[in-house]
């Protein structure tokens, strides 16, 4: 009796988990697991050859291929600035939306918009808003004097990748800025008070209450942004495909054209699991910090 | 009044002034790009793309929204997402409810191999899994049906989800759970009875989550959906577009900004619960 | 007990009977069609097409699948591999080359009628034949590339405005009094000559330049492609495209990030006085400035030491060789090609017709020549119009290396003569796996 009290009781935690985890199991382990084993072999769709094992040969091309430092470069600094401003900037406007103003439901709201807009949608319309003869960009900029002509912001390849970058933090900040408001929300105002009391100043009273408090739900929405801007496709492929050239050319850029343009499967597996084990090693750093 | 507390009464005014101006140019660089949406929505071919941006139109072309309605599948397409982003929300309610309370109350083997498994999934770059889910699909006779998006969105929404929940689970305490299992409840009823209607915040970030990434979705939909009756919305938009013709951005514009609406709704509706959601169990940790 | 289980069974029953579609019950076939049209007239007369040829022919179903331009290589792709083929699909000439190469196609030389072969223009045969006489495909609508450009603007240089310029060097003559600082302000804002260079572009508009020149890119010899790509033509081809934009100066290096309808805005606007672009652009340029009307025109291209090329060619219409259907599926194309919904056009003919663009047959070649508009005519010259090499890897060359390639050379960051090395080495290495 007791036994089976036991193993019932044992068991419990595992039914609550099974649905989730089989269907990641069977939906999502299996593809990955027959996409990494792919990195191997030699399928190349547009030639219809028996696979071939292939062994590390992929992995050493990859290491080979400038295209794949060039995305690699990119795809770096287009994460860690994405991240940076966007946890910087998330972080104030939430401190902003903390205050107690009248209207804060009101802006509260206004800042999910971006959220809402497809992916697609946003990227064909800031690309009309990047245009040289049509833009509002150039518009407003030359009639406030910032500049002194019409520029071409998507076919300059100096600006280029700043400018698809500010389009990804339009779209990803609502998120961030949402998630540390909540963790705002959740500090006690009594330390405030406290605080206060002791002489403490804004500036201060940031520093040692609210940062170390909002440490951990930063860190957790740094580490869930970091890998979704990562693997991030849609904008810049609508906006610039990569190009000019190949300055914007990121990782998923990269993967997609390997992937569903040349069909070089296991080589775009060899890709796409290189950017799963770069995705690892940085979650480690993160998660060791969370523990 | 002495003469301190009424300097610290203007000061605050004006702080409170300042918070108001920064928040609202913020607030209007982020949705600049929908009203450029909306105001092209209204316009006729000729005006889209002149040298003087114009935010009002001459003509006003309502006519944009009223023929996507009712002279493209525009409906079907709507009524597709709808369908297939409210029941990937049940499911992952459901799905991740369960998951996330079994992390946060139970102490079992292989706990923290799943949590971390749940952060590892989410770096899969999608296109990764295109070709492999489309064979599954196929062999369980699921393609072309809500079905197929439904578990794949489903799949993709668990781990943020459930990661979502036992963040909210964690800040609920357990007596009240004690007490109803002492009176003979099973866990399932705990759940179900005592912690979830305390869970409405997270409940509904959980919601929100889930409906916007189903709605979004565009590779997933285009490989599974294979003809007009299932296609999706932003694959209907996509369709509305294409090589070698003048696509009119007016109308194609007038499909986005309703595309937006539901989320909007949601937004609005919901958004008292929406921010304390997304607490992902901060104040226990 | 029993009794009301068994009525509940059989009613049930009957509401699976009356759910299940017909269709199924009848064991029909169904076609599964795979294609890119988009525009609504387009779409609706397919729909009718459709609909005809199901009520003809019961126990047949037409299903449609209809996918964008740019997702349809990767879409045909998935469904092949992912063992759910269509029966017949609409390929465009960048895809041809790929499922060709992997053997996706079906031969239907001996399905087609002998008249219907010899109705097809010469281009067109070249992009639906994989060995001489054996035909993989049916030409379906597709246009031809030519000039677009600005009388009042050629007017106002000095120029004859009943023509663009018709060879290399008078592009660059025109280009010269074409190109200026209209407003003063230091900034050249009006550009003698613009042609799309964003994404995949770059490689189709470098394509033109290098048949101009007289380089045929790469070839077929016992069996092997062999990249020519190393030889003066291709240099000079690709030095002239660069040249306008580097030495002449009259395109500027911002078309980099232009597609077809950023240089049509441009065009409208009066950035460029030429503009290099396909059929559908009259239409376009009509709806985008109706008050421009009178003061552009189009001419046929130019050409090079080569000759007269442009871009242009066929889409074309194939039936799967993973097909179980072939026959009936090519009936149903055969329909497509000899039915109309009036008597002067078939289908396929109509369908070109609609959106001002060209079937490459004779018969449709004259019925356009009377009935298509001034501006449209110079579309018309199928005999420049060249499609791009068909090996199964020159999307792969182009997406991984051409295009970026040529947009650097376009913003001067690498020169020609290296570039070209390189480039002719990739090629050759595609071809050697």
């Amino acid at each position: 009796m007791k036994v089976t009290h036991r193993i019932k009781k044992l068991s419990i935690p595992y039914f609550f988990i099974a649905p989730c985890a089989l269907l990641i199991g069977s939906i999502l382990l299996y593809p990955l697991a027959r996409g990494i084993v792919s990195s191997f072999y030699n399928v190349n769709l547009l030639i219809p050859v028996p696979p071939k094992f292939v062994g590390l040969e992929n992995f050493i091309r990859l290491f080979r291929d400038s295209s794949f430092w060039t995305a690699l470069t990119n795809s770096i600094i287009w994460t860690v600035v994405i991240l940076i401003v966007q946890m910087a900037g998330g972080l104030g406007v939430a401190l902003l939306l903390n205050q107690k103003i009248k209207g804060r439901r009101f802006f509260r709201s206004l800042i999910l918009i971006p959220w809402v807009i497809p992916a697609a949608i946003g990227a064909i319309t800031w690309r009309w808003i990047y245009a040289e003869q049509y833009g509002l960009l150039n518009f407003i900029l030359y009639r406030l004097h910032i500049i002194d002509h019409y520029k071409a912001w998507l076919a300059e390849p100096s600006f280029v990748l700043p400018a698809v970058i500010v389009v990804a933090i339009w779209k990803g900040i609502p998120f961030v800025t949402i998630v540390l408001l909540a963790g705002l929300q959740s500090i006690p105002q009594t330390l405030y008070e406290a605080a206060r009391i002791d002489g403490a100043g804004a500036f201060q009273m940031l520093l040692r209450i609210t940062l170390p408090l909002v440490r951990n739900i930063a860190l957790i929405v740094a580490l869930l942004t970091s890998i979704w801007t990562f693997n991030h496709f849609e904008t810049v492929q609508i906006m610039t495909r990569g190009g000019p050239g190949t300055a914007t050319l990121l990782m998923p850029i990269y993967a997609y054209k390997l992937f569903l343009e040349s069909f070089q499967i296991s080589y775009a597996s060899t890709l796409a699991t290189a950017m799963l084990g770069l995705m690892m090693v940085l979650a480690y750093f993160y998660v060791r910090r969370l523990m | 009044m002495s003469v301190a507390s009424v300097l610290k009464k203007r000061r605050d005014a004006f702080l409170k002034g300042l918070v108001y101006l920064a928040l609202s140019i913020i607030c209007l660089i982020l949705i600049l790009p929908f009203l450029w949406m909306v105001s092209t929505s209204l316009k006729s071919p000729d005006e889209i793309f002149l040298e003087i941006p114009r935010w009002l139109p001459e003509v006003l072309r309502v006519d944009n929204y009223t023929f996507i309605w009712t002279d493209t599948s525009y409906p079907k397409y709507l009524v597709n997402s709808l369908i297939v982003a409210m029941a990937t929300t049940a499911i992952a309610l459901v799905v991740a409810s369960l998951a996330g309370y079994g992390i946060s109350r139970f102490a079992f083997r292989g706990r923290r191999p799943f949590s971390l498994g749940l952060i590892v999934v989410q770096m899969f770059p999608a296109m990764l899994l295109v070709i492999p889910m489309f064979v599954i699909m196929r062999r369980l006779n699921l393609l072309n049906t809500y079905l197929s998006l439904i578990i794949a969105y489903g799949t993709f929404a668990f781990p943020f989800c459930t990661w979502m929940l036992k963040g909210y689970f964690d800040t609920i305490p357990e007596e009240l759970e004690e007490a109803a299992i002492i009176e003979g409840c099973s866990r399932f009823q705990v759940l179900y009875k005592v912690v979830m209607p305390l869970a409405a915040p997270g409940l509904v970030a959980v919601a929100l989550f889930a409906f916007v990434l189903a709605w979004q979705e565009y590779l997933f939909a285009l490989t599974f959906t294979r003809t007009e009756e299932m296609r999706t919305l932003t694959v209907g938009i996509a369709l509305m577009q294409g090589q070698h013709g003048g696509v009119n951005w007016g109308q194609v514009m007038a499909g986005s900004v309703l595309a937006c609406i539901p989320g909007l709704v949601f937004f609005l509706y919901l958004e008292r619960y929406i921010v304390q959601g997304f607490t992902l169990g901060a104040i226990k940790e | 007990m029993k009794h009301r289980v068994k009525l509940l069974v059989v009613a049930l029953g009957l509401v699976v009977l009356l759910l299940v579609p017909q269709s199924l019950l009848f064991a029909a076939t169904t076609l599964k069609f795979f294609h890119t049209l988009w525009i609504p007239s387009m779409v609706e007369l397919m729909d009718e097409a459709a609909a005809r040829y199901e009520e003809e022919n019961p126990g047949i179903k037409i299903e449609q699948t209809r996918v964008s331009w740019t997702d349809a290589p990767s879409q045909l792709m998935t469904s092949i591999m992912g063992g759910e083929p269509p029966d017949i699909t609409m390929a465009g000439w960048s895809m041809v080359g790929q499922f060709r190469g992997m053997g996706a196609f079906a031969d239907i030389t001996d399905l087609i009628p002998e008249e219907m072969k010899k109705s097809f223009l010469p281009t067109a045969v070249e992009g639906v034949t994989y060995e001489e006489g054996r035909f993989d495909g049916v030409p379906q609508e597709g246009c031809i590339w030519a000039q677009f450009y600005r009388k009042d603007l050629f007017a106002e240089a000095g120029l004859d405005p009943s023509g663009a310029p018709d060879t290399w060097e008078e592009l660059v003559e025109y280009g010269e009094a074409l190109t200026k600082d209209t407003d003063g302000d230091g900034n050249i804002d009006q550009w003698a000559f613009g042609w799309p260079v964003q994404a995949e572009n770059a490689g189709q508009f470098w394509l033109t330049f290098l048949h101009q020149a007289g380089s045929q890119v790469i070839v077929l010899e016992d069996g092997k492609w062999k990249s020519l790509l190393d030889q003066k033509e291709a240099l000079e081809g690709t030095q002239f495209m660069v040249d306008l934009v580097q030495r002449y100066k009259v395109s500027p290096a911002s078309i980099v990030d232009m597609n077809w309808e950023d240089v049509t805005n441009g065009f409208a606007a009066g950035k460029f006085a030429i503009m290099h672009n396909g059929a559908w652009v009259v239409g376009s340029v009509k709806q985008k400035a109706p008050d421009l009307e009178g003061k552009w025109s189009t001419d046929i291209i130019f050409g090079g030491p080569g000759g007269r090329v442009t871009q242009g060619g066929p889409n074309n219409f194939h039936v799967l060789r993973a097909s179980k259907n072939i026959e009936q599926a090519w009936d149903f194309l055969e329909f497509l090609y000899e039915e109309g919904r009036t008597a002067d056009l078939t289908y396929v003919e109509e369908l070109a017709n609609l959106v001002g663009s060209i079937q490459w047959n004779y018969d449709y070649m004259d019925f356009v020549r009377s009935t298509y508009e001034p501006l449209l005519q110079p579309f018309l010259e199928h005999k420049y119009a060249k499609l791009p090499p068909f090996t199964p890897h020159w999307q792969t060359f182009v997406s991984l290396f051409g295009d970026a390639a040529v947009q650097d050379m376009i913003m001067g960051k690498r020169t020609v003569k290296a570039t070209l090395e390189d480039l002719h080495a990739k090629l050759n290495q595609l071809h050697s796996q």
